[in-house]
This record gives C-alpha cells, sequence and structure tokens, in this order.
C-alpha cells in the first residue's frame, strides 16, 4: 500500500490470519458456569493472573493507539473511499 | 426461571460468545479502571481522589490488592474500609503503609534513624542510655542545648567497623546497633530519622523502584532486629560495656594526638571473649 506494493486486499489478509488474541480473563468468562456475569470463587492467584494480563494488555493497547494518533497524515491519492467522499 | 432471569442469561451468554463482547466483558470485570490515567475516576466515598490514586498504584504494582480492592467497590465497601483493606494488604508486601493518603506521594519507608541531639530519643529509647553513658554522653536538662561532639561520632564509627568483622554473631549485632546510633549503616531506614528521610524524593512504584524500596526496607528490618539483640546482649553483660568505654576512651586519647587532623584514629580496640572471658590487650597504634 502507498508505493509499497501493499494493497488494502493485503493488509485486510494479513490482520484477519493474526493470531486470536488468547486472555485468561476471557478465557474465564468463556468457561464460567454460573449464571451471572462473572465467575465467582477464582483463585487468588488466578484471578492475579488475569488482571495482570489485562492490565498490560490495555497498556500496550493504549500506547499502539497513542502512536498511531501522533502518524503524519498520508493523502491517499490511489484509493476511492466512497463513505468518506465530499 | 422467569423472563426477566432468562433475559440476563441470555445477555450473559452472548457477551461471552462474542470475541468482541467478551473482551470489553473481560476488561470491566478485571480492569474497570483501564482508561487513561489521567482521566478522573469515579470511585465512591473518595471526594479528594485519594481512592483513585490508590487504585491506580495498586493497578500498577499490586494486581491482587488492586482486585480485592475492585470487588470490595462493587460490594459498597466504604472509604474506610477499603483503607484498611489497602492499607493492610500493602503492608502485608512489606510496604509500611499506615494511611492511603500517603500512598500518592510514592513508596513510604520506615525511618528508624537516631538523632541524638534531639532529647526526645532519650526519651523513647530509655534502654540506650547507658550505652551512650560509655561515649559520656547523657541527656541534658536543658534539651534545646544539646550538642554532641564528633568525636562521638568518629569513635562509633570506629567500634562499628571493628566488631562488624567479629566472627562472634553477637559482637556483629553490636557493631549494627553502633552503626545504628551514629548513622552508619548506609541503609536509608536505618540511618534517616522521619524528618531527614522526609526532604527526600520517594521511591516511586514503579517495579523496579518498588524491589528497591523492598530490599532496603527487608534490609533494615534485618539490622534493627540485629541492634535490638545487641542493645539487649551488651545491656546484660557489664564486663562488655566497661571494654565499651575503656575502647572509647582510646580512641578519644587517639583522637586527641591526631589534634584535629581528619585522619580516623587506627588504634587496636581490646574485647573481652564472649566464650571465655579472656580479654586481649588495648593496643594504639597511633
Amino acid at each position: 500500500m502507498f508505493n509499497t506494493g501493499m494493497s488494502v486486499d493485503i493488509l485486510r489478509d494479513c490482520l484477519v490470519a493474526a493470531t486470536p488474541l488468547d486472555l485468561l480473563g476471557m478465557r474465564l468468562l468463556q468457561t464460567c458456569p454460573q449464571q451471572g456475569l462473572y465467575p465467582t470463587d477464582l483463585p487468588r492467584e488466578t484471578l492475579k493472573e488475569a488482571v495482570s494480563e489485562i492490565v498490560d494488555y490495555t497498556g500496550r493497547c493504549t500506547a499502539v493507539a497513542r502512536r498511531l494518533t501522533h502518524l503524519a497524515p498520508i493523502p491517499l491519492t490511489t484509493i476511492e473511499i466512497l463513505e468518506f467522499g465530499l | 426461571m422467569n423472563e426477566l432471569l432468562q433475559t440476563y442469561t441470555m445477555l450473559a451468554a452472548g457477551l461471552r460468545s462474542d470475541p468482541q463482547f467478551c473482551l470489553a466483558s473481560a476488561v470491566t470485570w478485571l480492569d474497570p479502571l483501564w482508561q487513561d490515567d489521567d482521566e478522573d475516576w469515579d470511585v465512591p466515598h473518595d471526594e479528594d481522589g485519594t481512592l483513585a490514586i490508590a487504585l491506580r498504584v495498586t493497578r500498577m504494582a499490586f494486581p491482587d490488592i488492586y482486585v480485592q480492592a475492585v470487588e470490595a467497590i462493587r460490594q459498597g465497601a466504604s472509604y474506610a474500609e477499603l483503607d484498611r483493606l489497602i492499607c493492610n494488604a500493602v503492608t502485608e508486601r512489606g510496604i509500611p503503609l499506615e494511611n492511603l493518603e500517603w500512598i500518592g506521594f510514592g513508596v513510604p519507608m520506615p525511618a528508624y534513624g537516631v538523632e541524638l541531639n534531639d532529647s526526645d530519643f532519650y526519651t523513647t529509647h530509655p534502654e540506650v542510655i547507658p550505652i551512650l553513658a560509655c561515649f559520656g554522653i547523657s541527656p541534658e536538662p536543658n534539651p534545646y542545648h544539646m550538642t554532641i561532639p564528633d568525636c562521638v561520632y568518629t569513635a562509633g564509627r570506629t567500634i562499628a567497623a571493628d566488631l562488624e568483622k567479629h566472627p562472634d554473631e553477637r559482637d556483629r549485632q553490636i557493631s549494627w546497633l553502633m552503626q545504628w546510633i551514629f548513622s552508619y549503616s548506609n541503609n536509608s531506614s536505618i540511618d534517616l530519622d522521619y524528618e531527614s528521610m522526609s526532604e527526600f524524593q520517594p521511591l516511586s512504584w514503579e517495579k523496579d523502584e518498588l524491589a528497591f524500596a523492598i530490599d532496603i526496607i527487608e534490609e533494615a528490618e534485618g539490622i534493627m532486629s540485629d541492634v535490638l539483640a545487641g542493645i539487649d546482649f551488651l545491656s546484660s553483660q557489664p564486663n562488655l560495656l566497661t571494654a565499651l568505654e575503656r575502647n572509647i576512651q582510646s580512641i578519644y586519647k587517639a583522637l586527641d594526638k591526631l589534634k584535629g587532623k581528619k585522619d580516623e584514629p587506627r588504634i587496636r580496640l581490646a574485647w573481652p571473649c564472649l566464650t571465655d572471658g579472656i580479654e586481649r590487650r588495648t593496643e594504639s597504634v597511633a
């Protein structure tokens, strides 16, 4: 894309091919046998591990989002995005 | 199951089956304060933001305490209950946190330091008075005029350095006692009193600085344990106190001979043998 040989389709394929996120917190939720929203009575260490992982993950996401907001704008002269047509 | 409960169960199942909803649900459950640190968090019972700062610290440094606190907030815990919960849990991990209000300033450190010019020290530590008497120091009637001469600190350092090398643990405990009294241990918590400690920028809750703080505190606890053992042992051994006083006098004489030069006195000190009572001779080489 943008004169590097990467097209929107290739970029999409790359993103689709990314390994699904595997977070302990999500696994705990998905395997939760209770009827409530959140699991209860989990071992303290499991909970600690899940929280540390989520905190780390949200930190990385925040850092990436911050970096994206600081990217220099790139004029898209060869791509038509009708949704944003003015 | 009535329709309301069925709806609730269906929504919960929906949240879990969709990956994006599941992720959002997991973050809401485990890390409700995930948004930018600078934002104002709406934490109940927290009028001045202290609890919000405490949660931010625990989120970064003690995830398990963060979970406990979040659970407690969800169950409607009061500010006082959360204060106790977080302070007790942080203290259990080696950081003496008495009040949540201190958490925002950085890692609170214990300050065991001795200020010999402060008359309050003699009131709060009467057990040390007989030991300080060997140095010629005693609490004076007018506490505002207490000045400890430099030679006392030199004598204390010389004795601490000498006993530090002794194989007998009790001698080394007396060395720690001297290092505590004369602020010579190189451990900030041992050498600084509360007032002096307050003049330094506290260590932050960042991982490395927290680990460093815990190391300092653990070392200080070990030193203070030796200091207390040293006080007990020295106080129970009159012949050792006599030897201490004699060694101090030898150091004072050696310092007099130096006539104000800044060199440390080179002097061989004599201590009673702790096992058989045989005493080596004092020999000044300076």
